[in-house]
């Protein structure tokens, strides 16, 4: 018998590792789509704040309050919620793909509220700057606001993944699989401790790579 | 070249309209360093930025070239901001990028140069600012007056034929303020640039405008060349600039424990350097006190003031032998 059959007696490994892949498409999947969605959505909510080149106030309230509401509900009711949802745009309702659905619905106003912060960060006199050189404003978002919030995006960005992480725990709910599902699975209703132990000293691996790579970016983008 | 005509601007605060600047009327002329003298507050900031349009006027018109630019739009007012560079007192450069490619930056938002011109343009800049072997940095490997200098590279990178500078100086120790000063009179006497600058002191405005406009609460109180507004302030808010140049505090009666009638003589020019008052002084036999004198120069010109009292029988025959030299005299009212 190996050591790892010894101290760890009830685990499937080939499944252990099943479950990193999904989690991993999982977290991929929906970080891709999250920044796809959540970007723009960050820039328009900065622009249209009051004081900004193009403020909107009505806008900006609307948008802001969609935010909100979004970010309110708790993501495992979300899922429940988005089911028609996400079978009406994947065609399933539950597994990876069915799971994507509900974790972009519940991260990009997340990610789209750190970036409007991130952007928030930006010296205003560089905007001014900007526009005194003739810029218009989609030179300013793709030249000026991009690059010199960079350090912040890549920052919200890995906040943002770490939170997917905790989320897609929850996509087992729909059957999507992945660490999460296999931790609560076995390890708290199947009684195997070894299960919960493995898969969650996995994920906090998976999370500690994402934070240090992260980090690693943030300070070798970081020019103040 | 610029020409304010009842240009004002108002902004609305929690619904109400608060004046920021009142009717203002002056032109500003080709190739002149134009100084906008204010406190915080006083409009100085709103009236320069009328001239790029990044405020625009509440009422009134604002023209360049003869052209009414009110209005200007899209295209056409990018075109017009690209034509006027401008400087600021926390420089505004891009953390994220080199001092080069800051200085790139407008000519890349306008499209249409090669990146080889792009690169001669760019060290010709460097080399006009004197910043040409710290192209590889970035701004936060800078000193303050270094950043102002990519700050003016990258506002004249398009050959503007106007450059507003907004409190350009107030972030920098006075020695590089003195070289910062010299570098913008060296550009506007080698380029012809018209300069728009606006200061809370009245040394940079003594050291390099030709002419002044004085703000108070929005409104142009004073309005002249340097050497007469410096010379013979009219408005309080004026005298009490010149008195801070000084180093007085404009306020109260001058020299309260002197007695007798005191004048102000200011000489400009060759008159500075002559030695007229040992000559009125032998002639006549007056005595004097000197109370408080500087002599210095504005922009190129020599000038001199100083205060004194005059005691004797043939005062008036001094001062009018004074004046025939072309010294100005004020009685300093007391």
């Amino acid at each position: 018998m190996s050591p790892l059959t010894t101290l760890f007696p009830n685990i499937d490994w080939p499944e252990i590792a099943q479950a990193c892949v999904d989690t991993l498409l999982m977290l991929g999947g929906s970080l891709l789509f999250t920044i796809v969605i959540g970007l723009p959505l960050g820039v328009w909510l900065f622009l249209t704040a009051r004081g900004q080149p193009h403020a909107k106030p009505k806008l900006y309230s609307a948008l802001s309050f969609a935010v909100n509401v979004l970010r309110s509900v708790p993501f495992i009711i979300l899922m429940i919620l988005l089911i028609p949802v996400t079978q009406a745009i994947t065609g399933v309702s539950i597994g990876i793909r069915g799971a994507i659905v509900p974790l972009v619905i519940g991260a990009a106003p997340f990610f789209a509220r750190l970036v409007e912060t991130a952007l928030r960060e930006v010296d205003r006199g560089v905007i001014e700057a900007s526009q005194a050189m003739g810029a218009t404003t989609a030179q300013i978002v793709s030249r000026v606001l991009l690059p010199e919030a960079r350090a912040g995006l890549i920052a919200s960005t890995t906040v943002t993944a770490v939170a997917l992480v905790g989320y897609t725990a929850m996509g087992g709910i729909v059957g999507a699989g992945g660490l999460g599902a296999l931790a609560y699975q076995y390890g708290y209703n199947g009684y195997k401790p070894d299960y919960m132990l493995v898969t969650v000293a996995l994920l906090v691996v998976l999370v500690q790579i994402l934070q240090s790579v992260g980090d690693h970016l943030v300070s070798r983008y970081s020019r103040r | 070249m610029i020409r304010f005509a009842a240009a004002s601007k108002s902004y609305s605060v929690d619904g109400a309209l608060v004046p920021a600047l009142h009717p203002v009327d002056l032109t500003i002329d080709p190739g002149e360093v134009f100084g906008i003298i204010g406190h915080s507050g006083a409009g100085k900031s709103t009236m320069l930025r009328l001239v790029n349009l990044l405020e625009r006027p509440t009422a009134g018109k604002v023209f360049i070239d003869g052209r009414d630019v009110t209005e200007a739009q899209g295209v056409e007012l990018r075109r017009l901001r690209s034509g006027i560079g401008m400087i600021f007192q926390h420089f505004n450069l891009l953390a994220s990028r080199t001092v080069a490619d800051n200085v790139a930056f407008p000519l890349r938002l306008q499209g249409g140069m090669d990146e080889a011109s792009l690169a001669t343009r760019v060290n010709e800049l460097l080399d006009l600012v004197g910043l040409a072997d710290h192209a590889r940095k970035y701004p936060a490997q800078l000193s303050g007056g270094q950043k102002q200098r990519v700050g003016i590279a990258r506002a004249l990178a398009s050959h503007p034929r106007i450059l507003l500078c907004d409190e350009a100086t107030s972030a920098l120790d006075p020695q590089t303020t003195a070289s910062v000063l010299e570098l913008l009179a060296d550009i506007n006497r080698r380029l012809g640039l018209t300069i728009v600058l606006i200061t809370h002191e009245m040394d940079v405005i003594r050291r390099v405008c030709d002419r002044v406009a004085v703000l108070d609460a929005g409104r142009v109180v004073e309005l002249g060349t340097v050497a007469d507004v410096f010379l013979h302030p009219q408005h309080p808010t004026t005298r009490r600039f010149v008195a801070e140049a000084d180093h007085r505090d404009g306020r109260g009666p001058e020299f309260p424990g002197v007695a007798g009638t005191l004048y102000r003589l200011s000489f400009r020019g060759d008159a500075t350097y002559s030695p007229l008052l040992s000559r009125v002084v032998r002639d006549t036999g007056v005595e004097y006190n000197l109370l408080s004198g500087r002599v210095d120069r504005i922009k190129d010109t020599p000038y001199g003031q100083l205060t004194l009292a005059m005691h004797g029988e043939r005062v008036d025959d001094a001062l009018a032998q004074i004046r025939a030299a072309g010294v100005d005299i004020e009685e300093v009212t007391r």
